[in-house]
């Protein structure tokens, strides 16, 4: 009995100190000072910073803190400094629900920045819409995010875009009608895009020879690959991440599969080249900036970049950045900095100079621009053509 | 009737040009299933001598593929592909092995012969982990001599100062912890250092995939490699196991552990050597499927493969070495075929599939027997 | 009339008719208290910041999530560790309850609140249903099989969900990796689930586990947990038992799946392993067993990593650390404490006595068994032609063996005779390979032929299943290795081919029926115990974990009346039968002296004490027949000449036929009316204790054949010597064979 009351109010005791730890208010990560000015301006970013897809949480992360500490040295938004609290979501769904609560009901953001997957992003812009707060996803593709509501916007293009870019670039560039596809069935995006392509490239006329699928978990391909190989494609389409797209391109190519592996922005990543090796030269796929660019909108992104990180950038932190600087702009343009009035500031932003291009928000607050097609020669990335419009046949 | 003529002369004509696909899906599997028998080997030893699922046995085999990732790409990353190989397969299988044997004085001894304060010695190299993990990388980043230095002197003294210290806590506690031989217990450890090996693999290597292959190896040869390098790692085992007096000892244990306690077995040393025998070959699996055949992987690859080999054991008759070897093939098989038809998108659910069949159908396995409990 | 016989004892029924009354006065007072709890419960929601009422919704979540997988991994000791794959189920079909009911219903914008209930209700059986599909294969067995396939189960669901839309284009509304989205794509599930809900049915699953836990049903969980084989002999149907308890557990997560949809933005990837493991982790720190444990572990591991996140984030940790941390808790935890922290306990306001523990026994009472009419003698145990063949070993052969009502028969042999093997066939552990177990004139053991009609079915069931997997493994195979062209006729073929191997499949599938569906399986030790044979065990198998008194009950779960229902809403049922059971287990420890323990653990007793709760235990599942395996061995000679009296008692006063193995001769020769003599498996020798022991044959057995035969009168004597009562104390049977050998 005694022990029992004992082990009752030991436990009471970690319950209670667990609720105050998580009652408290604990000042989240900061990006550039640690202490936040008074007149600070609060806006929230949420992302991947752990779990399965940390890398693309970090590179978005580093692109938002350079944009902040940009403009902070320049002075901030009217004087006033940029403070950014971020919040962990480990790439789950519940977590980023969780994580978009807490900044706008601990942190009081007023605007928020987040998320690259799609599902996050999902759960996240549902939170914003309904506390009217402005989000702006740097990198969630799928079509369904911004259709939320009218507070949620993003600065990349949308998946049936890209796949359009895709079925444009194989068919009038490559001059390639037989196509087969292979789509990592685990991933909605991946499935997305697969649907899109289909959709777009037998209106252009092609025929998808064969469709198969793997799992995200997989780690042999050669079954599928078999198949796809008997259908003869003249390319095969994989629009999935760099990591699987590596090992397929190296079994494909072990099993004497030799016509080109086309993507999407999926494939963007240093470590496509480093697995993938010799097997993915020459292949393309469709993103969103290419390093090489000699606009020097974007040369001068990859200096400052590489100056403060030490490493290449990758898209997505070139749209962490132009995310962040579209907000800015818009915050600066806005007449004052209540959640309306920064809505109405980005949804009117007409050819803002990003570093992934010229930025139209449109009137489903999506950007118009134009997307790039990478090719791959000697480990390197280099632009192979912009296309803006997919839905005009280009020039050979 | 002219009908099913056609039909039977398309027949013929389809089959006359299948077999250089089925046999290609056959070799593919093959090759599969050495691999899951390499890994089935280990649980179903363990499985004989202690009569419980080693959770974490799909994870030293993850360990293995790292290590060979390591030996491939940095240490041995200018040698010889005879180099690279030899020395990444044999790196891999001692690396497991001693993993296997830590594991196994980390958690489960205790376990079965209550807390004695030799228990300290293995507690407290992985406290010297974690202070060197923490402490040892902070003063790494700040100190004037090379990081490999801090990090030795680190975990020495506190490799010394933990020894004192938890011999000192584990004599205390020894009496009042009594060993104890529930299956759950020591189900629920397993688990615990499944997850343990996992979440520090992902924190130590990263989460994201790993690909690598030994230098000059291409589609062509890689199987083959693969194929023969198991066989000869199985035929090895089953040599150990039928033709050694340690292989006999193991027998011994697996028939019954008390009895072969009282023959004079040294049951605690064998037991040590069981896990030390199963998780070297895992290494060498872990090595074989990703370094030599280029599949990539990361630090969750020993829960899907891990569950599949287990599946496999399961198949077979857990408790049986040949019996591993038997499930682990028709496992690699049906996978490979399923994956190449119309149901690839369920390729993982096979071994789910199986496991459910063979629960209902023949608990035992192919080759197993029932064995009734003592009552 | 100042202490009334408790047969005629008006008390527990007017007690029990004045608690229906308060029962039903205290449930609707409870509930009206309820009901405004909830609703002040929701009063404070929209009070609190978003984030902190955010996460006590989880906390609520998290706590039906502990709490129903305790009942499986706790109460009754299996082990799964694929509870988030349960929730996924409970989560979508939840969702698409919802879902349904709004596009069916369009003119609601949002369906009302008691919409959520449904979705709670349904989810949950889907759960349910799908814990059965996974549960029956694997909880048939004894060992760790649950674990894996629950493992392998949640992996699967979660591809399942993933990957739905190409299953079947009907399923495309489960959304795919996004998560949720309806037919549309766009539909998101309402956030319904508030505080009332959570909490109420946190609280109802606590309540109700609660009652299980402390129930005649709970108890025949936890005897499963402690040991099954004892369990079965207790008459607990052990599979039965153990997919209940996962019934009702993946039910418990289906609801809380339910509510988590409509509380939380969910995607596959949010019902991972890892969301498994964290549940496990909340049982099995918490302590297994225990409600409280779970509850509170719940409300800590949601709150912690919440609470740490800023530490985490400064010093820069990967998530995996807190993985680490709690794997390294788990190992430390399962060294120094595999209870957990709570054990089996549970705090103060979750514990209950059981009905009828404070009763007061009146000394002098006579048993209900005394009431039973006079039976006439007739057999009550028929054994023909019993045989057991272990591989090459005949383990029993040829056995005969007829107990009359009320015999005391004494069964003795060599070691090895094969005497316990005989007691495992009795009991049903065993099943023979040939030869009949008759009891009352029912078949118990033997070849029992199935009826016509079930061979048919079973026949159809087989030959189906055959063809269907004949079906699919002929497509694996033909479309993997057949070449892809699109000539119509080479399709033609493949499906030719397909359906050959579907043939095939069916056709082995049936011969397999019909060879192997002749017989009925053997009946199992529960249903042996249920028609009146009880048995104790060689090697005490009492259920350690348990008190006296628990064990004592768990031998009444046999003639129950009341079922998990009733015992998960505690209805005035239970109350009473468990008043009667405790009163009754308590009278009958009373009359074994072991009242005094009744609230110790039955591991803590002296091992003769023990020895005797083994055979109360026996006596409380009102047999016929018992079967005492050994119960003098490690008993000092006076304990077993009050064992002896202790013996003949139970026999008079219960009317029992007793069949008694012992090694000790003094006791068989004391106590026996009759013996049965077995060497090799064989009956050698039965008759009264003293033709038995002139017996040349059996004198044969124990001395060896050389002695028996040369020196028959000479030995007479040393055997008399032998079972003379001074000399015999400790003489056994292997001091017998080792005096022979010098």
């Amino acid at each position: 009995m005694k022990s029992n009351q004992f082990k009752f109010s030991v436990a009471g005791a970690i319950v209670l100190v667990t609720l105050g730890l998580a009652g408290c208010k604990s000042p989240a990560k900061t990006s550039g000072s640690s202490a936040i000015p008074s007149n600070a301006i609060l806006v929230g970013e949420y992302g991947s910073l752990t779990g399965q897809q940390a890398t693309f949480g970090t590179s978005t992360d580093n692109g938002i803190e350079l944009a902040t500490n940009q403009l902070n040295a320049a002075g901030g938004i009217n004087g006033r400094p940029v403070h950014v609290f971020v919040e962990d979501d480990q790439g789950l769904p519940t977590n980023a629900g969780t994580a978009v609560t807490k900044l706008i009901d601990e942190d009081h953001v007023i605007s928020i920045l987040g998320e690259v997957a799609s599902s996050c992003s999902l759960a996240g812009g549902k939170v914003c819409q309904q506390n009217g707060i402005p989000m702006i996803s740097p990198s969630s593709t799928n079509t369904k995010v911004t259709e939320i509501g009218n507070d949620i916007f993003r600065v990349c293009f949308i998946d049936p875009f890209q796949a359009a870019v895709d079925a444009r670039f194989i068919h009038d560039k490559l001059g390639m009608t037989r196509v087969a596809v292979f789509t990592n069935t685990d991933n909605d995006y991946s499935l997305g895009f697969t649907k899109n392509f289909i959709q777009a490239f037998t209106a252009m006329g092609g025929t998808i020879v064969i469709q198969k699928g793997y799992g995200a978990s997989d780690t042999n391909y050669q079954g599928a690959l078999t198949a796809i190989q008997q259908a003869k494609p003249q390319c095969i389409l994989i629009p999935g991440y760099y990591n699987e797209v590596a090992a397929i391109a190296k079994q494909a190519r072990g099993m004497g599969i030799t016509c080109p592996l086309v993507g999407g922005d999926g494939w963007d990543s240093p470590d496509l080249i480093k697995n993938g090796g010799s097997a993915i030269n020459g292949c393309y796929f469709s993103d969103h900036l290419a390093m090489d660019d000699p606009n020097p909108v974007v040369q001068n992104f990859v200096k400052t970049y590489k100056a403060a990180y030490n490493h290449e950038p990758d898209s997505l932190a070139a749209l962490g950045y132009d995310s962040a600087n579209l907000l800015y702009a818009a915050m600066k343009r806005a007449k004052s900095l209540s959640p309306d009035d920064i809505r109405q500031a980005i949804s009117t932003i007409k050819d803002f100079p990003g570093v992934t291009g010229n930025i139209t928000i449109n009137a489903q607050r999506n950007a118009d621009k134009p997307a790039v097609i990478i090719k791959i020669v000697n480990g390197q990335f280099k632009l192979d053509c912009k296309i803006a419009n997919p839905n005009v046949p280009l020039a050979k | 009737m002219s009908h099913i003529s056609s039909v039977l002369a398309s027949l013929v004509h389809v089959l006359s040009h299948a077999p250089s696909v089925f046999w290609r899906l056959t070799l593919s599997g093959i090759e599969l299933g050495g691999v899951y028998a390499l890994i089935a080997i280990g649980y179903t030893l363990v499985y004989g001598v202690l009569q419980f699922i080693n959770f974490a046995h799909g994870d030293v085999y993850m360990v293995g593929a790292y290590i060979g990732f390591f030996s491939v790409t940095v240490w041995f990353a200018s040698s010889s592909p005879w180099i690279q190989g030899i020395c990444g397969i044999v790196l891999s299988i001692i690396g497991c092995a001693l993993l296997g044997l830590f594991i196994e004085r980390l958690a489960y001894r205790p376990l079965r012969n209550g807390l004695s304060s030799a228990d300290a010695v293995p507690w407290s190299i992985i406290s010297a982990f974690y202070v060197d993990a923490f402490l040892g990388k902070y003063l790494a980043a700040r100190s004037v001599l090379p990081a490999v230095a801090i990090y030795l002197i680190v975990f020495a003294i506190s490799f010394a100062v933990m020894l004192v210290v938890l011999k000192k806590l584990f004599r205390m506690l020894a009496p009042r912890i009594k060993p104890t031989n529930d299956r759950l217990t020591a189900l629920i450890t397993a688990i615990g250092m499944s997850l343990l090996l996992e979440n520090q693999g992902a924190a130590s290597f990263g989460v994201s995939p790993h690909i690598a292959q030994v230098k000059g190896i291409n589609q062509s040869v890689a199987p083959l490699i693969v194929l023969v390098a198991s066989v000869v790692l199985a035929a090895a085992l089953v040599f150990v196991i039928k033709a050694t007096s340690i292989g006999r000892a193991i027998r011994a244990v697996s028939q019954d552990k008390d009895a072969a306690a009282l023959m004079g077995i040294p049951t605690d040393k064998v037991v040590g050597f069981t896990f030390l025998l199963g998780a070297g070959l895992a290494g060498a699996g872990g090595f074989l499927n990703h370094m030599v055949d280029g599949v990539q992987f990361d630090t969750n690859i020993g829960i899907t493969l891990g569950l599949k080999a287990f599946i496999a054991a399961v198949l077979g008759g857990i408790g049986r070495v040949d019996g591993a070897i038997v499930g682990a093939l028709l496992m690699g098989l049906a996978e490979t075929y399923t994956g190449a038809s119309i149901f690839s998108d369920f390729k993982n659910a096979v071994a789910f599939v199986i496991l459910i069949a063979v629960l209902l159908l023949r608990p035992s396995g192919i080759l197993g027997k029932t064995a009734q409990e003592k009552v | 009339m100042a202490q009334p016989n408790i047969t005629s004892n008006p008390g527990p029924h007017a007690q029990v008719r004045e608690s229906r009354m308060m029962h039903l006065a205290r449930n609707a007072a409870f509930l009206a208290v309820f009901i405004v709890a909830l609703l002040l419960l929701n009063f404070l929601q929209h009070k609190l910041n978003g984030y902190i009422s955010d996460l006590i919704l989880q906390c609520g979540i998290a706590i039906i999530m502990a709490v129903s997988l305790n009942i499986v991994n706790g109460l009754t000791g299996q082990f799964s560790i694929g509870h988030a794959g349960f929730m996924a189920i409970g989560a979508y079909v939840g969702a698409s309850v919802t879902y349904l009911a709004e596009m069916k219903f369009s003119h609601l914008h949002t369906p009302p609140d008691w919409w959520l209930f449904i979705a709670m209700c349904v989810g949950g059986l889907s759960a349910a249903i799908c814990g059965l599909i996974v549960g029956i294969p694997s909880l048939r067995l004894r060992g760790d099989y649950l674990a894996i396939v629950t493992l392998g189960f949640g992996e699967i669901v979660r591809i399942l969900i993933t990957n739905s839309a190409s299953i079947s284009p009907k399923l495309d509304l489960l959304g795919g990796a996004t998560g949720f989205s309806g037919y549309s794509g766009y539909y998101s599930v309402p956030h319904m689930a508030n505080y009332a809900f959570v909490f109420g049915s946190a609280f109802v699953v606590i309540w109700m586990s609660r009652n299980l836990k402390f129930s005649l049903q709970g108890l025949a969980f936890m005897s499963v947990r402690e040991d099954e084989i004892a369990s079965e002999a207790m008459g607990v149907d052990t599979t039965r038992t153990k997919i209940t308890a996962f019934f009702l557990s993946s039910f418990f997560a289906g609801l809380g799946g339910a509510l988590f949809a409509h509380a939380e933005p969910f995607a596959p990837a949010t019902f991972s392993f890892v969301q498994s493991m964290n549940y496990v982790i909340m049982v099995v720190l918490g302590g297994s067993g225990s409600i409280s444990g779970a509850t509170i572990a719940a409300i800590v591991l949601t709150l912690l990593p919440e609470a740490l996140k800023p530490i985490q984030m400064k010093l820069g940790l990967a998530d995996q650390y807190r993985l680490v941390l709690y794997a390294l808790m788990l190992v430390v935890m399962m060294i120094l404490r595999p209870e957990g922290v709570f054990g089996k306990s549970e705090i103060r306001f979750l514990r209950r006595k059981l009905a009828g523990l404070d009763n007061d026994l009146s000394p002098n009472t006579s048993t209900d068994h005394s009431s039973l009419p006079y039976r006439t003698v007739q057999t009550v145990l028929d054994v023909s032609h019993l045989t057991r063949r272990f591989g090459g070993l005949l383990a029993v052969n040829d056995v005969n063996i007829k107990l009359e009502d009320g015999d005391l028969v004494g069964l003795i042999g060599p070691n090895g005779a094969g005497k316990t093997t005989l007691f495992n066939l009795l009991t049903g552990v065993y099943s023979p390979t040939s030869g009949t177990v008759h009891f009352n004139s029912t078949m118990l053991a033997g070849v029992r032929t199935a009826s016509f009609l079930r061979r048919t079915i079973l026949f159809i069931r087989d030959a189906f299943v055959g063809v269907v997997t004949g079906i699919i493994i002929g497509q694996i195979i033909v479309t993997s290795s057949i070449p892809i062209t699109s000539s119509k006729d080479q399709i033609q073929a493949v499906r030719f081919l397909v359906d050959i191997f579907g043939l095939l499949g069916g056709v082995w599938a049936a011969v397999y029926s019909i060879r192997t569906q002749k017989n009925l399986t053997p009946l199992k030790p529960h249903s042996f115990a249920s028609t009146g044979i009880a048995r104790t065990f060689q090697n005490i198998r009492l259920f350690r974990g348990l008190t006296v008194l628990e064990n004592v009950c768990i031998g009444s779960y046999l003639r129950r009346r009341t079922s998990v229902i009733d015992a998960l809403f505690r209805t005035p049922r239970v109350v009473q039968e468990e008043y009667e059971v405790v009163t009754n287990g308590r009278r009958l420890l009373d009359r074994f002296n072991l009242l005094k323990y009744e609230n110790a653990l039955a591991s803590n007793l002296p091992y003769g004490d023990q020895r005797r709760l083994e055979i109360v235990r026996a006596l409380a599942t009102s047999p016929s027949i018992l079967l005492l395996d050994e119960p003098a061995a490690g008993m000092n000679p006076q304990e077993k000449t009050e064992l002896m009296d202790l013996i003949r008692q139970i026999r008079d006063e219960f009317g029992l036929t007793v069949l008694l193995i012992e090694h000790d001769m003094k006791l068989v020769m004391g106590v026996c009316e009759r013996i049965y003599v077995l060497d090799y498996g064989k009956i050698i020798a039965e008759g009264k204790p003293d033709e038995i022991k002139s017996d040349p044959k059996v004198i044969a057995a124990y001395l060896g054949e050389e002695n028996a035969e040369n020196e028959t009168e000479s030995e007479k004597l040393d055997v008399e010597q032998l079972y003379h009562p001074d000399t015999i104390g400790a003489v056994t049977i292997d001091s017998v064979s080792s005096g022979e050998a010098e």
